[in-house]
């Protein structure tokens, strides 16, 4: 059995080793950092069979909870923890010819960090804990958009960091109030005392903690950070913020509601909100001109989208959510790494200016083209699937109000293609570009054919899929996990 | 044998009415301007005479081939109508059918004065399509009425069942309405006027005949003096009870033949803008009120 | 092994191959030339197992992809590959050296591909993703061939996705109603729906088709789109494409809803569904096929009639009576070869001379007898007059709508007829006949490999005008197989009572009429050939110099007539919904302002918005 542990253990302990060596080993350390997400990649992949049979609990420094702290790994942890873990590594190895310059430790710490941050999100199974380790996602988060060190770069990481730590206080007046009604803060413990508190209480508490987490989660409108701060950090950073760090965030919120709070009550509005969501990210992004900013509002739309899926109040749309989250990691992976080469290449952030780049950078404007119809969701890619089972999941409710909410994501869907095949036909149609535009390297050629594989091949796994996501939103439907702990 | 018979004289006939058709046309107008006006037979002269000129310009094969496509398909047309006496062919189209092989001499022309590179006789086309569009709709439309009426398409039918109900179940008594509307739109079927814009002698010298001399202007002629019984058949056909013998054709073909040269003697020539729009302001709405009429 | 299985790997074979030896020229003409004719060999050939069922073991949410032969889909298939078939022959020479090759024959591959997939599906789920398949396909080839082309394959995505995802809500309600996908399933439930569901499925169904079909209003798209391209795509996809929306029509109509659960649809107690579906047939017959008068450009010109045409067929269907829908059903056969046959000519003039503008060509029949012959056929077909196939089908259409009582669809469809005689007049002449300009002096008639396709078009476009019964034997057992009646047809037309129709006998009295014009023009002295500029120009001397012709604003009076009618309410529409998506995504741009202090509000806001909503629910 392999402890999860190590899986925060790992690439927190490189992160400190990197900046204790950084010195001495210079550039180098970023194969240490590969060496460790390597590793979490296993553990992550191998720990999925354990959880399938029984959740595991892992007690931390021998003291039970709930006075100790433990981890919580049930399928869904497992999961994420392996789209954590792969997109990490996929990522890293883009930014080895990404990154250039002096004191790239910095970077592969903070990289680390960011990686321990949502693992710890993920998997633990203490919500003091949890926000521990929310603030080392989010401060390591904030390094890493202004990384460049560009006026656009400072600016987009000030305003991440106010309205992010404007987001961790809510939160941390959510966990004091939790401690202070049930006298609790172990997960599996508050589920079950919970219920006993006072309706006003239990509000207050969802509120602060659900707009905390929602400015992460990039909930409309509490997203005001994400245009900014994804189109202004290195396109590797971007990926990852977008590809899994939001999601992380969102999946905590709707884990607190369902298994934790157990307040279907508000899932309709937050629907709602994820409808909205949707509109105005697929909105805002139809008439960019800036390539990275219109990845971001895409990244908006996409995670209104779950979140529409995940608050159906029914498994299968927890399912359907679950695999749209992979296909969206996926798929916005590719796009913003192969969008960092072409505004490496070019110079240039506007998408005008890469009229008939596919005759020069050809591999990754196909790579790009996939991912922009797994995007969409068109068959056979994953995107499809998992569009269609949201659309199953949100018709079999077979109420008026999620047919409308169906049309209007499909509206959504409408206008996101327009924009992104306008893109498309730009890369594709015209004259070649003048200039010294060349192909990617491999070393990031290679990490978006892996996701492209993912999405391209996902169709042939989908049985396996299915189950995954579907024991993972199992989980948080029946909370059978959470309490079978004790 | 009979229907052999009727198939090679009936184009026989029919020309030689035609012929005699156009001649009594020219000199009923020149009489009402006052004029002595040519020979009834003078048609015949003409055809006579052009048939025999020596030098026949032509503009290419498709020039030669419009003119036996003009001719060849009015005959087509001939033999789908019945006549007294003659209907052998009408079970084999419709209706729907003469509509539309009406219309294949007017391709023919079409072409064949395309070819000949002429922009009058191509103004002439365009103007003849233009008017087509402006009668053949309410033209149409009544007989759509007619065949809903008698839940029947085929012509023969129609006859039958007008001449059960003797002069009171003519088309034109039962439906005066559309009658009326297709007597105007047969005004411009004939091209006479005001609807002359086809040929607008003064406007575009004469139009699709400016290229055409010799045997072809001689087969024209021939031709025109078929297709002016032909339609002037359908019309009786259709709202004046056929006929039962050809003595009553004759006379019914005169009659109706004489209303419409009375129009044509006293009015000038519409512009084609105008006359399309006449056709569509006029006998359109007329033939819409009749078939609701049959409708409800 | 199935033929079905057959036909799609072929077709995805020819993706590959043409993909991976993107280099060889042997692998794009004649092996893909080799594929298309086994393709349409199987396709032939499908008809010794209809009614089998081929399924693959692959699930989606439960549901396996499944194919199946009925006559239907036979009937479809045989269309589908014999004119890509013919397409490739013809583009054998077309495409020589142009840019874009490679992408050209995979897309023609893939969409082939898609097709098939649709017609064959026996299943939502496959019908769809083959859809998205073809949808894609089309737009990706679209995008290219021309100047105007990216912007045109824009608009066509826009309305293609819109179709595909009213598909998707359709498909997906479907599933949620019967818990299957399958179309029998689906067909044998579908009388436990309730009415006004039922009538909102049926609907979703049916937009979604007829956008694919380009049915007015849906239809802009279409003009553009088809015209921009290369021209062989343009017939590609005019002949067939758009056709598949109707095969989606016919499916859904009379294979799964069936006509009595759609006659049942009935608003306001009199208008039935099927009358206001037949209403905007109409409109889809009229309107396009005037606008076409205006066209100054061939492929526009034929394109905008490409809509018109769809019209004939969907009003055939709607009248929902079994001449009526056989003239529907077999329109599409004859739109089909009379429509790319006059593409094909059209290409064949813009392939030696350049140019599709009809302002700019003249006098071509000097030059090209062969085309002008090829697009003679096809516009006789195409404006509906006798021999040529495209009469029968719409006497048909015009006779079941009389008979079945609806006048004023009748004479809509007489005025489409007529609307079509005047623009191909305009597209023949100015192409073809008048004054041929001298830069066009040295042109040659197009090459063997060209002529051939137009030459087997010419055959069957008469051929099935003299012949209808080749084509009605198989729409008789496509009638049956829908529970449809069947049309007592023979060989030359319709068999029975006094308003038969006997193709043969007209066409040997046209040609016996024809012969007699032809003795008595024999009868005259010898003609003599004369060059264009020997001709009548009121004394005027003619050369080379003087321009003399008549070709622009062929049809003004008319215009004059129609111009205060024509108030392009789609256009403006269209416009608006841009203009409002515009400002829509203007004005939520500006939520993020770029500003900490009103993202601060923001969070505020959605604090205070949560709590008011909160506070309802305790």
């Amino acid at each position: 059995m392999v402890n999860p542990i190590l899986l925060i253990i790992i690439p927190l302990g490189t992160a400190f080793l990197i900046s204790t060596v950084a010195g001495s080993l210079k550039n180098s350390t970023k194969y240490l950092a590969f060496l460790a997400l390597l590793a979490n990649v296993w553990i992550s992949i191998s720990l999925l069979p354990q959880v399938l049979k029984h959740p595991v609990n892992v007690i931390i420094a021998g003291i039970k909870p709930p006075l100790g702290i433990n981890l919580l790994v049930g399928p869904m942890g497992a999961i994420f923890s392996i789209i954590i873990s792969v997109a990490g590594i996929l990522v890293l190895l883009y930014s080895f010819k990404y990154i250039e310059g002096e004191g790239q430790s910095k970077y592969y710490t903070l990289f680390l960090l960011l990686i321990t941050g949502s693992q710890g999100m993920i998997l633990t199974g203490d919500i003091f804990n949890l926000f521990v380790f929310f603030e080392i996602l989010a401060i390591s988060s904030y390094i890493l958009v202004g990384y460049a060190g560009d006026r656009n770069g400072f600016e987009a990481a000030v305003k991440y960091l106010i309205l992010g730590s404007v987001g961790s206080v809510f939160i941390l007046v959510a966990v004091a109030l939790i401690y202070q009604e049930t006298g609790t803060l172990n997960m599996a413990d508050l589920a079950g005392k919970f219920a006993s508190v006072a309706s006003g209480k239990k509000m207050m508490i969802m509120l602060f903690f659900i707009t905390g987490m929602g400015v992460e989660a990039a909930i409309f409108p509490l997203n005001s950070w994400l245009p900014d701060a994804h189109s202004s950090a290195p396109s590797s950073i971007s990926a990852v913020l977008s590809g899994f760090v939001i999601e992380v965030a969102l999946i905590v919120i709707i884990k607190f509601v369902y298994s934790i709070f157990a307040m279907t009550e508000i899932l309709q509005y937050l629907s709602l909100v994820g409808v909205i969501t949707l509109l105005v990210g697929e909105f805002a992004a139809f008439n960019q001109g800036n390539i990275k900013r219109v990845l971001a509002y895409s990244s908006i739309g996409q995670i209104g989208l779950i979140l529409f899926a995940m608050t159906l109040n029914s498994e299968a749309g927890l399912s359907a959510g679950m695999m749209q989250v992979v296909n969206h990691t996926a798929s916005k992976s590719i796009l913003f790494l192969v969008a960092g080469y072409m505004i490496k290449m070019t110079g240039s952030y506007q998408f005008t200016d890469y009229k008939g780049i596919a005759k020069k950078m050809p591999v990754s404007s196909f790579l790009f083209v996939l991912g922009v119809l797994s995007l969409i969701g068109v068959p056979p890619f994953l995107g499809f699937f998992s569009k269609l089972n949201i659309i199953i999941a949100a018709l079999a409710v077979g109420n008026t109000f999620n047919t409308v909410m169906v049309f209007l994501i499909l509206l959504g869907t409408i206008i996101e293609s327009v924009y992104f095949l306008k893109i498309l036909q730009i890369f594709y149609i015209g004259d070649p570009i003048k200039g010294g535009v060349k192909e990617a390297p491999f070393t990031a050629v290679f990490p978006i054919a892996i996701f492209a594989v993912v999405i391209l091949l996902g169709f042939l796994v989908l049985p396996e899929i299915n189950i995954y996501a579907g024991s993972a939103a199992a989980e948080l439907f029946t909370k059978i996990q959470i309490t079978q702990v004790f | 044998m009979n229907t052999v018979l009727w198939i090679i004289f009936l184009p026989i006939i029919i020309f030689i009415i035609g012929t005699f058709m156009l001649g009594y046309s020219r000199k009923f107008i020149a009489r009402i301007e006052r004029r002595y006006g040519p020979p009834i037979q003078q048609v015949f002269y003409d055809i006579f005479k052009l048939m025999n000129k020596k030098t026949n310009i032509s503009h290419g094969w498709m020039h030669d081939i419009a003119i036996l496509m003009l001719l060849g398909g009015t005959l087509l047309t001939l033999y789908f109508i019945p006549v007294p006496g003659f209907h052998f062919f009408a079970q084999y189209g419709d209706m729907l059918v003469i509509m539309y092989i009406l219309l294949i001499p007017a391709l023919g022309m079409a072409l064949g004065v395309g070819e000949t590179a002429n922009p009058n006789g191509s103004i002439g086309i365009s103007r003849a399509l233009m008017m087509l569009a402006g009668y053949d709709i309410p033209f149409f439309l009544t007989f759509i009425g007619m065949a809903m009426l008698n839940q029947t398409t085929s012509m023969y039918e129609l006859i039958n069942i007008q001449q059960a109900g003797g002069f009171f179940g003519w088309g034109l008594i039962t439906n005066p309405l559309l009658g009326v509307a297709a007597l105007i739109a047969l005004q411009g079927m004939l091209g006479e006027k005001p609807f002359e814009v086809m040929v607008a002698p003064h406007e575009i010298a004469t139009g699709p005949m400016t290229e055409m001399g010799g045997k072809y202007l001689g087969i024209m002629m021939i031709q025109h003096a078929i297709a002016v019984v032909v339609e002037l058949t359908i019309y009786i056909n259709l709202f004046l009870g056929g006929a039962l013998n050809w003595f009553e054709y004759i006379i019914k073909l005169f009659v109706l033949f004489t209303v419409l040269l009375s129009v044509n003697a006293v009015f000038g020539r519409f512009r084609t803008d105008d006359a399309v729009r006449f056709m569509w302001k006029i006998p359109l709405p007329m033939a819409v009120i009749g078939v609701l009429f049959i409708i409800f | 092994m199935s033929i079905v299985s057959g036909l799609l790997l072929i077709a995805l074979a020819g993706v590959i191959l043409n993909v991976l030896f993107y280099k060889s020229k042997i692998v794009q003409k004649y092996v893909s030339l080799l594929l298309f004719a086994v393709l349409a060999y199987l396709s032939f050939n499908m008809y010794k197992q209809v009614g089998s069922h081929f399924s693959i073991p692959f699930l989606i949410a439960g549901q396996s992809i499944g194919f199946t032969i009925t006559w239907l889909n036979y009937y479809f298939a045989l269309m589908i590959t014999g004119i890509t078939l013919l397409t490739a022959i013809f583009s054998l020479k077309y495409m020589e050296g142009k840019e874009g090759i490679v992408h050209y024959y995979t897309v023609l591959f893939m969409k082939t591909f898609g097709m098939l997939g649709v017609i064959l599906s026996s299943d939502l789920i496959t019908f769809f993703v083959f859809w998205e398949i073809m949808s894609w396909s089309t737009f990706s080839l679209m995008s290219t061939g021309g100047k105007e082309a990216p912007k045109s394959a824009l608009k066509y995505f826009i309305f293609a996705v819109t179709a595909s995802m009213i598909l998707m809500v359709g498909v997906v309600l479907s599933y949620s109603l019967f818990g299957s996908f399958d179309f029998a399933v689906i067909h044998s439930k579908i009388d436990s729906l309730s009415l006004p569901m039922t009538g909102f499925l049926l609907s979703i169904f049916i937009v979604s088709f007829s956008i694919e079909s380009a049915v007015f209003p849906m239809h802009s798209w279409l003009p553009e789109g088809y015209s921009n391209t290369f021209t062989t795509f343009t017939a590609y996809l005019t002949g067939i494409s758009t056709r598949i929306g109707i095969y989606g029509i016919i499916l859904f109509l009379f294979g799964i809803f069936g006509i009595q659960t759609v006659d049942k649809l009935v608003i306001l107690g009199k208008i039935n569904f099927r009358y206001i579906f037949g209403v905007f047939a109409a409109l889809t017959m009229i309107i396009p096929t005037f606008t076409a008068l205006y066209q100054h450009d061939a492929k526009k010109l034929i394109a905008w009639h490409s809509v018109g045409q769809g019209g004939y067929m969907l009003i055939g269907l709607a009248s929902a009576n079994a001449l009526g829908i056989s003239g529907g059903i077999l329109h599409i056969i004859n739109y089909l070869t009379y429509q790319v046959l006059i593409v094909f000519a059209i290409a064949s003039v813009e392939y030696r001379t350049g140019t599709t503008n009809l302002n700019k060509l003249g006098g071509l029949i000097k030059k090209m007898p062969v085309s002008y012959l090829a697009l003679l056929f096809g516009i006789i077909g195409l404006a509906g007059l006798p021999p040529m196939n495209g009469f029968v089908s719409k006497w048909f259409i015009y006779k079941a709508l009389i008979m079945s009582g609806y006048p004023f669809l009748a004479i809509a469809a007489v005025i489409g007829t007529i609307g079509t005689i005047l623009s191909v007049y305009k597209l023949i002449h100015n192409m073809f006949l008048g004054q041929l300009p001298e830069r066009y002096n040295d042109i040659k008639e197009v090459s063997f490999s060209m002529q051939l396709p137009m030459w087997i078009l010419m055959i069957v476009v008469f051929g099935l005008g003299v012949y209808p019964g080749l084509a009605m034997g198989l729409i008789a057992k496509i009638q049956t197989s829908l529970g449809l009646a069947v049309v007592p047809y023979s060989l030359h037309g319709i068999a029975s009572g006094s308003g038969q129709l006997n193709m043969l006998v007209i066409t040997a009295l046209f040609m016996g009429g024809l012969a007699v014009a032809w003795i008595i023009y024999l009868l005259g002295s010898r003609r003599k050939h004369v060059n264009q500029y020997n001709n009548y120009a009121g004394g005027h001397f003619l050369n080379k110099d003087v321009a003399y012709n008549f070709n622009y604003e062929f049809y003004a009076a008319i215009e004059h007539v129609i111009d205060p009618y024509r108030k392009k309410i789609i256009e403006r529409t269209e416009r608006g919904i841009i203009g409002l998506v515009d400002a829509v995504s203007e004005y939520v741009r500006r939520i993020y302002t770029g500003m900490i202090n009103t993202y601060a509000i923001y969070i505020l806001t959605a604090f205070v918005i949560t709590i008011i909503f909160l506070k309802e629910l305790i």
